[in-house]
């Protein structure tokens, strides 16, 4: 079967044929999900690179665990799950890393330099000519977010995943998946308000 | 700044974050790294298939090489019977028959000298059965143990003389007062 005749194909029936050995299904899998995949590590690792090696270490973990498939949830929400587990594990290993070599220089709101440099280095050029000096301010908040919240604003403020699947991944009921979205925006805009009345 | 202002910064804030896309090409290096895990695993189960074999082919060698204990020599020695049976090897039956048959020669409890002839013999591999027989000396007539007659004389006793003991007296100091 063709990549085309695949696509067509639900994410169970190619499921079905990877089980059985046929690596051009598992790969239109791959095709499917991998941008849900990368942003998933994404949120969680905050490095494209980190978040690209994440997503593949998830693949081959899923190829490898799909005899366990057994269906209850979509292949999509399991897939993120493992991806989700994979990166923390990043994460965790990451952090640590960035411990033991990076000098803990801080803002004075707290915000490690480290991260603020990673978001920064993203920065468009027409956002740094609309208001770098705000929008780096922002991007320091969200970066000193406490995780539970920053995991979840980043989740659901990608548009890439429903609620119920950002429940599954953070291992949490959608109820609080939503507060803690809540949560994280009234926090962000309490800091934000106080900045900006403190800007000239 | 007003509160949906600050809601549609935040949205845009996250979907920067959040806008990165992954490299192109990821379905190919994960069937790449699938595949080349699946050699890696074959290589690795070849290995350990061959290390066991190895090691077992080395067990039954040693298993083998342990055995019943066997004196030092050729593999022959092994199964002849011992030097305690010399009686049964032809080229040793002379000397053992002569010492029962006790005739004048060596003093008792001094054995028989085996000439070098003899050794050889002994330490010979035993012939077939048929050979054995043939081999086998008659026995020489068994001559009367000659027994000196015991010469009985009389045996001179002595008369034993006992003396009177004397015993002295016994003197006994007086205690010391105490002090």
């Amino acid at each position: 079967m063709t990549v085309t005749e695949g696509a067509r194909c639900s994410d169970l029936d190619l499921v079905r044929r990877a089980q059985d050995g046929d690596t051009d299904a598992f790969g239109e899998l791959i095709d499917r999900h991998r941008r849900a995949v990368f942003r998933a590590a994404l949120a969680a690792v905050r490095s494209p690179a980190d978040a690209d090696d994440v997503a593949q270490e998830a693949f081959v973990t899923a190829y490898r665990k799909l005899g366990s498939f057994r269906g209850d949830s979509s292949f999509k929400t399991w897939l993120l799950t493992i991806a989700w587990n994979r990166a923390l594990d990043r994460r965790k290993s990451v952090l640590r890393w960035l411990r033991q070599t990076v000098t803990p220089h801080e803002d004075a709101d707290g915000t490690p330099r480290g991260i603020e440099h990673i978001a920064s280095g993203r920065l468009s050029q027409e956002e740094r000519l609309a208001g770098a000096e705000f929008q780096q301010a922002l991007r320091r908040q969200i970066a000193a977010l406490p995780r539970k919240m920053r995991d979840a604003l980043l989740l659901a403020g990608s548009g890439e995943y429903s609620y119920e699947e950002i429940g599954r991944m953070l291992g949490c009921p959608v109820g609080t998946v939503k507060w803690r979205v809540f949560e994280a925006r009234r926090v962000l805009k309490e800091k934000l308000d106080r900045k900006l009345r403190n800007l000239p | 700044m007003k509160d949906p202002e600050l809601d549609e910064s935040i949205d845009r804030a996250v979907r920067e974050l959040m806008s990165a896309e992954p490299r192109p090409g990821m379905r190919h290096r994960v069937l790449a790294r699938l595949e080349s895990r699946q050699v890696r695993w074959l290589t690795v189960r070849r290995l350990a298939g061959s290390l066991a074999l190895a090691s077992a082919v080395l067990v039954v060698f040693v298993l083998a090489g342990r055995g019943p204990e066997t004196p030092p020599g050729d593999g022959s020695a092994a199964l002849r019977p011992p030097l305690t049976r010399l009686e049964h090897v032809p080229g040793a039956v002379v000397p053992i028959v002569a010492e029962r048959t006790m005739p004048p020669g060596p003093a008792r409890g001094t054995q028989p000298a085996l000439s070098v002839p003899d050794v050889f013999a002994a330490v010979a591999p035993d012939p077939p059965p048929a050979e054995r027989v043939e081999a086998i000396p008659a026995l020489e007539p068994i001559l009367p143990l000659a027994v000196a007659r015991l010469e009985t004389e009389g045996i001179a006793m002595r008369e034993f003389g006992v003396l009177p003991l004397t015993i002295d007296e016994l003197q006994i100091e007086p205690l010391s007062p105490p002090r």
